[in-house]
């Protein structure tokens, strides 16, 4: 019957809106890799790398 | 001797500006880098550092205008002296900066003089850098053109094309980072492989990043990272329509939310799994975990979370054919869409629950306001009844994409 065929896209159209965003949707790594130049002697050990992640665009879940 | 003590006093404060930011107080950081430059110094290599630092302090302060500045001192000061490693970090930080301020040009010109110079003084950690650089840069630019550009699905040309950087740049990095065994960097390129093979469409090597990514999580034994693991694995099974694997990382996602105790991400987890049972036809199921997920979202006064978490719910109870149920969720729906200014939700709230009005044989001269709303609202925006037409043509389109047959036919 045309009632049960809506009825069942009813049930599509809310995952459909779930997937519309899911394909955007990713969980990041961290985006920004920032160097440090020491000024103390010590540990210079990593090159003294510093990691950051993203302040930007990094909440990426709805 | 003046000029000792000045040099000494200056030094004294920017290791104290270092300290201070080591310790993550970037604010007062920021102060004694600045007391510091003030003081003034000659030695080159010690201003260099100070510009360096204060442009990274202000950087994790959120304050990139200040951060650009900084570390456009720091190159220029830099290229004067004629030091190359300071010149590559300094261009490194700038490209960055100018990435995050979405400046993206001017940051592939930063990261181009980053991989010159590492490739120059053969320094290949530092040419890992500036590709891993590069592929953030176009993965940014991709995704700001894609947030922007709404049109779900097929995403614009441009956005392909700065994913296929990103994606070329990672696969480089790649190859150098595990040249030298460097197992937490792998991880990281993996991961953001992963999302940028995702984005391409190409959800088969999404699949195969993420795995690889999820191997050195476990190793060592980042939970963060195996929790973001699982969920972008999730995410790509749902689009390779193998909804069975799909559940059971989003189950891996929520058992590692609820460890390190992510609420937001135990809600997101519940809810892909609520969608991931309908499409999998397993109502009940489902609706367990929509309920999980509207719980959460109403603890967190997530009011939209709430809306998307009784829209599910109704058509899930509809399709198990409790029509009361399916009913009282489509009326919360519609009541939260109105409070939150959700135009096309509350019109389909509204749709909902007039069918759901007619399937339990209610007539619509029942003394009730949302019904009476109910048929203005459709006849205004509508203009009459387009309705049946545009949700036929609709529902079929979503029944053919949503089909899993069809999916696995796209492996």
């Amino acid at each position: 019957s045309p009632m049960s065929t809506r009825m069942q896209s009813l049930q599509v159209d809310s995952v459909q809106r779930w997937m519309d965003d899911l394909r955007h949707m990713t969980e990041v790594e961290c985006m920004c890799v920032l160097q440090a130049k020491p000024i103390g002697v010590e540990e210079d050990s990593q090159h003294g790398e510093l990691v950051v992640t993203a302040g930007v665009g990094a909440g990426d879940h709805v | 001797h003046v000029r000792y003590r000045m040099e000494v006093s200056c030094l004294e404060l920017a290791l104290e500006g270092e300290r201070l930011c080591k310790v993550g107080d970037y604010r007062a950081g920021v102060s004694f880098f600045e007391a510091a430059i003030q003081v003034g110094t000659e030695d080159l290599q010690v201003l260099s550092a100070i510009y360096s630092q204060l442009g990274n302090a202000y950087f994790h302060l959120h304050d990139y205008a200040k951060a650009l500045e900084f570390h456009r001192h720091d190159l220029t000061l830099t290229r004067t002296i004629g030091d190359l490693l300071g010149e590559a970090k300094a261009s490194g930080n700038l490209g960055n900066t100018l990435k995050v301020l979405g400046r993206f040009d001017e940051a592939v010109v930063c990261c181009q003089r980053h991989l010159d110079i590492a490739r120059d003084i053969n320094d290949k950690v530092g040419q890992a850098r500036a590709l891993y650089n590069f592929g953030n840069v176009y993965h940014a630019k991709g995704k700001s053109i894609c947030w922007s550009g709404a049109e779900p699905g097929a995403f614009p040309e441009e956005v392909m094309t700065a994913l296929r950087m990103a994606a070329e740049y990672y696969e480089a990095n790649l190859s150098i980072v595990k040249e030298l065994g460097d197992r937490a960097a792998q991880g990281r390129t993996f991961g953001n492989l992963g999302n940028t093979y995702y984005l391409l469409g190409d959800f088969g090597k999404a699949v195969a990043s993420h795995e690889q990514r999820l191997l050195i999580a476990k190793e060592f034994g980042d939970r963060s990272a195996e929790r973001r693991a699982y969920c972008n694995l999730g995410n790509a099974f749902i689009f390779l329509g193998e909804f069975e694997v799909a559940a059971e990382h989003y189950k891996r996602t929520l058992q590692l939310a609820r460890q390190l105790k992510d609420r937001a991400v135990e809600a997101q987890a519940c809810y892909s799994l609520g969608n991931t049972y309908t499409l999998l036809q397993d109502y009940e199921r489902s609706i367990d975990y929509h309920l999980k997920h509207l719980i959460i979202a109403q603890d967190l006064n997530d009011r939209i979370g709430e809306g998307r978490a009784c829209w599910s719910l109704g058509n899930a109870y509809t399709a198990l054919g409790n029509h009361d149920q399916a009913m009282h969720f489509a009326e919360k729906h519609l009541e939260i869409c109105r409070e939150t200014g959700d135009r096309s939700g509350e019109l389909t709230a509204r749709m909902n629950v007039s069918d759901l009005q007619t399937v339990l044989g209610l007539s619509y001269s029942t003394n009730n306001s949302t019904l009476s709303e109910n048929k203005d609202i459709d006849n205004n925006v509508n203009g009459g009844r387009p309705r049946m037409s545009r949700r036929h043509s609709m529902e079929n389109l979503e029944l053919m994409k949503l089909s899993p047959e069809k999916m696995n036919g796209q492996k």
